[in-house]
């Protein structure tokens, strides 16, 4: 056994940090005791609790990743005295910043030299803190602690703080906490019923702990699964105010990204960003890389949305891929690429979008016999076979590769999300009464079960433009009106919001009736001035709109 | 107290004076304890000032290294030493004693003793002395 080693952050251990590996619940522990070595010059005692070797070596695999040089003693039989002990710690002065001091539990296991130990560390007191000019970290069992701060009360007044690293079970394991819904395919009454599983249990034992937090984590996303922002929000909240009490910075980060992806979702860009940066910022003080590239690609997401495609490009090649290169992440390295393929397929870079979906993504998930994300890719590569005019092609792949899959694992929520698609197809090639049988009979009722307001109101906005290509101008100005425009209001989703707008005012300038150009104006405008905010790429096409509606070209 | 609290951290690094003397209040009167408060207020702080959010962490944190070494026969005592009268010292026995010397006890002028403000905060303490 290597009893004694110095190493270079990241070296001291046979793996090398990769990512977040311990207890969320000890991410505040982890990011105070980084900010005391980091701060910290001089001699200072840290103690640190355990009760796992395994867990506390998996702790000490992500405290040497902080910028700060660090050395282990492991006290085995050689160091058979304190003056051992001092002597092989001094002969660490100047080559490291902090010292791990590992098997002090079997080192004062002895009855024999027990209690000299304990009064040895309390007489060398001065002794020690000249000869360790760097922080002390002394790893112990708790009736350790309990023994050192009762059998060497001087050295222990001189502590600089005590950290709790020992594993604990979960502190709640009732079944309201084991179970879960699977949000993704889920119908709007399973969602109710949890929603409302989760809150008799919270009204009965609210637990400050993290399972009680968890558990609000959770019934905010079903809030907004059912589109209620502002119950998400504020449910989110609290579970991000409790968090922050248990000292849980990295769950209160998550719960603060989920709260950015709502404000993204309402068009507060600025913001989400702010929050997004501010979580990645501390992912990486915690050595949790895949937490912070996944934030990274939300950043990314965000700026693609805002038409800043280059930047989002940047993020994902220079960022994003190398870190799950790295990681050996296959399944997050193709979604990565999948998203860099989406900003080439929006620049109209259709052959390299294509290559990447066929080359580079399709191989991966066929490997790994992700059946959902193989059809998922290759509805992606319909997408782009239908921006290249290739219908049939999309068609096909739509109907006999992608629609089986989603019936075959009952992902009813793809499926029609899939019949969509062909709807959309069906439309372009003028085949309006089959695109509108499927809105109607085929996807509405869908999301209705599923009370995705959201994807209810698209499906709506689509069934509008039908009409309007219909020439049905007051039907499709009264879905637009009555039903699309308020649910995305109430969404308080921007884009979408302006972009309805947007639509309304062009069905206004098609039907022209008495005063339909103004309101069409007043429309077209307050959607050219939300999107110049959100800085969206769609605020050109309004503004060529309102020109045209301005200055129309004299007729014959 | 507020002296020694600002000559290690000036009265700018605090979001109010209220902090400040929310460390002060919970350290007993003791200098050490007032600023290892601080310390670990400055491990809890995310911003760039000492705040009540962080101050209120420091003191769960001192309570709990003296929960370290307290027993659970202690919290009865120092439940009834708090509740004797001012001045009036009702208990001179070993686990007296031995409270005083870790701090969980504090005496302060004329042998009036009171538990470490902090161990006050301990639902141990709380359960002992029958306090919600």
């Amino acid at each position: 056994m290597v009893e004694f080693s110095t190493a270079s952050p990241g070296v001291s251990f046979p793996q090398s940090l990769e990512s977040w590996e311990l207890d969320s619940r000890h991410s505040g522990c982890l990011l105070r005791l980084r900010k005391l070595l980091v701060t910290a010059s001089g001699f200072r005692l840290v103690l640190l609790e355990f009760n796992d070797p395994r867990y506390r070596d998996r702790a000490i695999r992500q405290i040497d990743g902080f910028p700060v040089e660090m050395a282990s003693l492991v006290l085995g039989e050689s160091v058979d005295s304190f003056d051992e002990f001092e002597r092989r710690l001094s002969a660490l002065a100047g080559q490291c910043r902090a010292v791990h001091v590992l098997d002090l539990e079997r080192w004062l296991a002895d009855d024999k030299t027990r209690e000299s130990r304990f009064k040895d560390f309390n007489y060398h007191r001065e002794a020690l803190a000249e000869r360790c000019p760097f922080t002390l970290l002394l790893w112990m069992i708790a009736p350790d602690i309990k023994a050192f701060a009762l059998k060497a009360p001087d050295l222990w007044a001189w502590r600089t703080d005590v950290f709790d690293f020992s594993s604990r079970h979960a502190p709640i394991s009732a079944p309201v906490v084991e179970r879960n819904v699977v949000r993704g395919s889920a119908s709007a009454r399973e969602r109710q019923e949890r929603i409302a599983e989760i809150e008799a249990y919270l009204d009965r034992e609210l637990r400050k702990d993290g399972s009680g937090a968890l558990l609000l984590t959770e019934l905010g996303q079903l809030h907004g699964d059912l589109g209620h922002p502002d119950a998400a929000l504020r449910t989110l909240e609290r579970a991000l105010a409790i968090f922050r009490e248990t000292d849980d910075r990295r769950q209160a980060a998550m719960a603060r990204g989920l709260m950015a992806d709502i404000e993204a979702a309402r068009g507060n860009t600025d913001e989400a960003l702010e929050t997004y940066r501010e979580i990645m910022k501390l992912f990486e003080e915690l050595g949790d890389v895949r937490s912070r590239a996944v934030t990274l690609g939300q950043i990314a997401d965000v700026l693609e949305a805002r038409g800043e495609l280059e930047e989002a490009l940047w993020i994902r090649r220079e960022e994003q891929l190398p870190v799950y290169e790295r990681l050996g992440d296959v399944r997050s390295r193709a979604v990565t690429l999948g998203k860099i393929a989406d900003v080439l397929q929006a620049r109209g870079e259709l052959e390299e979008a294509l290559r990447i979906r066929r080359e580079e993504q399709l191989p991966v998930y066929e490997r790994l016999g992700d059946v959902r994300s193989r059809a998922v890719t290759l509805g992606q590569i319909a997408d782009v076979l239908e921006a290249r005019g290739e219908l049939e092609e999309a068609l096909w792949i739509r109907r006999e590769e992608q629609l089986p899959v989603y019936e075959r694992l009952g992902d009813v929520r793809s499926r029609a999300v899939t019949l969509g698609k062909i709807a959309d197809v069906l439309q372009a090639r003028g085949e309006l009464e089959e695109a509108l049988r499927i809105r109607r009979e085929e996807q509405l009722p869908v999301y209705e079960r599923l009370g995705d307001v959201r994807a209810r109101a698209v499906t709506l906005g689509k069934i509008a433009d039908v009409l309007q290509a219909r020439g049905e101008l007051d039907e499709a100005l009264r879905i637009f009106r009555e039903d699309v425009l308020p649910a995305f209001e109430r969404l308080r989703s921007a884009r979408d919001v302006l972009v309805c707008r947007a639509k309304i005012g062009i069905t206004y300038l098609a039907r022209g009736a008495a005063g339909d150009r103004e309101k069409a104006l007043e429309l077209l405008n307050l959607a050219l001035q939300d999107a110049q905010r959100l800085k969206l790429p769609e605020a050109g096409q309004i503004a060529g709109i309102i020109r045209r509606a301005e200055n129309p070209p004299e007729s014959g | 107290m507020l002296e020694i609290l600002h000559r290690r951290a000036a009265e700018s690094l605090f979001d109010s004076v209220d902090t400040a003397k929310y460390l002060i209040e919970y350290s007993g009167g003791h200098p050490r304890d007032l600023l290892r408060l601080l310390g670990y207020a400055f491990g809890f702080a995310e911003g760039e000032k000492f705040d009540r959010a962080s101050a209120e962490k420091a003191v769960k944190q001192l309570a709990m290294d003296y929960r370290r070494i307290l027993d659970t026969k202690d919290y009865p005592l120092l439940g009834e030493i708090d509740r004797s009268p001012p001045g009036q010292v009702s208990h001179n026995s070993d686990q007296a004693q031995s409270l005083l010397y870790n701090l969980a006890l504090l005496e302060y002028n004329d042998y009036w003793w009171k538990s470490h403000p902090v161990v006050r905060t301990l639902q141990e303490y709380r359960a002992a002395c029958s306090l919600p």
